[in-house]
């Protein structure tokens, strides 16, 4: 991705109080994090909620972003898909999720009209990795990452020990990895 | 490395662990380099799935963000908070000073009212007793700028203070005002304090620790506000 480098740019510079540089960074990427908050927890409010708290993280924590651990846009969206995922275990501890939804029904919000071509080729570019890789790995990998479930959960959806179920999973993402190429 | 804990990667990258399994895969993690490295890579592979959908406008919620930034302080770097060795030679120094004083005033009954100097403390001695005993205190430099001022905190006892020297008096009307962050980040107001004639100050911090992550001390009018309504003077990540 050529702009990595830029990425890290700008938060450095939101790091030193920059708000024109962050904004910029939250313009690259709240639309995807809302997208993908939206994705885990279904709920739009809670989606707006878990994002605000991802970036304002960014904001507040910018100076001790490790560029060892990760690219920048790779940070932001574990941020907004941990506080995802927390959100809607601790819903399922009271109010059985899973079970409402159903593991077996996709359901996809609606798309919106994208302006960023270079956007809508990445999003085509990984459902495309996506479909490339087996039923297994594909499913185990959608059910953890848009889904929430753990591993263990997984393993009970599909039906597979959990063994298996993790094996799929690291399996699943080294072979989009390959397929998608290694951000460097 | 045993092969089972390799495993963990793929469910770690796509937070599909419990918190136990989570804390266990850390551990691990500080000791393998090449989990090290697989994690690097997989979350940039995990992150491309967060473009496997089309994204919504967000312009308000951009909006509300910018707006939100103004009232949540930013850490600085990693190594220039927390408590550095030289740091805390010196404000350890102020500390025990006060403390000695205090032990000698208890010891010598009356003399303390006397002594222009503690004044401030005087009004919490039961409070700064508590906290330098306590066994996990931990002072902090707290950095309210041209004053010479710490955080005492102790976890085990629930209790913070903030203590300060030659501390600026602030304009007419208005006093210091401590703030207490949660992990997303808002503020809640922790106490307001002034320093005495002489420049000190000691006053408790009045928070639910456990759920703080950051403090910062802010200039408010007399009373104190219910969110912060200047930028903060100092901030302090509480480890």
């Amino acid at each position: 991705m050529p702009r990595r480098a830029d990425d890290q740019d700008l938060l450095n510079a939101a790091a030193r109080g920059d708000e024109r540089a962050y904004e910029q960074l939250l313009e690259r990427y709240a639309s995807a994090a809302y997208g993908l908050a939206v994705r885990v927890v279904r709920d739009p409010e809670m989606a707006r909620d878990v994002t605000q708290e991802a970036f304002l993280h960014v904001w507040s924590q910018a100076a001790r972003f490790d560029a060892s651990r990760g690219s920048v846009r790779s940070w932001i969206f574990t941020l907004v898909h941990r506080r995802s995922v927390d959100r809607i275990r601790s819903e399922q501890a009271s109010a059985d999720r899973i079970h409402r939804v159903g593991p077996a029904e996709f359901e996809r919000p609606h798309d919106h009209v994208i302006a960023d071509v270079e956007r809508r080729f990445e999003i085509r570019r990984v459902r495309s990795a996506l479909e490339d890789l087996t039923g297994l790995q594909r499913e185990a990998i959608e059910l953890a990452y848009y889904r929430g479930y753990t591993h263990t959960q997984v393993a009970a959806a599909l039906d597979i020990p959990v063994g298996t179920a993790k094996t799929r999973l690291r399996d699943g993402l080294i072979r989009l990895r390959d397929a998608l190429g290694v951000d460097s | 490395m045993t092969e089972s804990i390799h495993l963990l990667v793929g469910p770690y990258v796509l937070d599909a662990l419990d918190a136990d399994e989570v804390a266990l895969f850390e551990a691990h993690l500080e000791e393998c380099e090449d989990c090290r490295r697989e994690v690097a890579e997989l979350a940039e592979t995990t992150a491309s799935l967060a473009y496997a959908e089309s994204g919504a406008d967000v312009s308000d919620l951009r909006d509300s963000v910018m707006s939100a930034i103004g009232t949540v302080p930013q850490l600085p770097p990693a190594n220039v908070v927390g408590l550095k060795r030289r740091d805390l030679t010196r404000r350890i120094s102020w500390l025990a000073t006060a403390a000695a004083v205090l032990v000698a005033v208890v010891l010598a009954g009356n003399l303390w009212s006397h002594h222009q100097t503690i004044t401030a403390m005087n009004k919490h001695s039961d409070e700064v007793m508590s906290l330098v005993t306590a066994q996990d205190a931990k002072i902090m430099p707290l950095g309210i700028p041209g004053a010479d001022s710490t955080v005492v905190i102790s976890m085990e006892r629930d209790e913070a203070m903030v203590m300060g020297s030659e501390v600026p008096t602030p304009d007419k009307g208005m006093v210091y005002q401590v703030w207490a962050y949660d992990d997303a980040g808002n503020p809640s107001p922790s106490g307001t304090w002034a320093p005495d004639a002489t420049g000190h100050a000691a006053a408790p911090i009045d928070a639910d620790l456990h759920d703080t992550r950051m403090l910062s001390v802010t200039v408010e009018p007399a009373g104190g506000s219910a969110a912060p309504t200047s930028p903060p003077l100092t901030m302090v990540e509480l480890a």
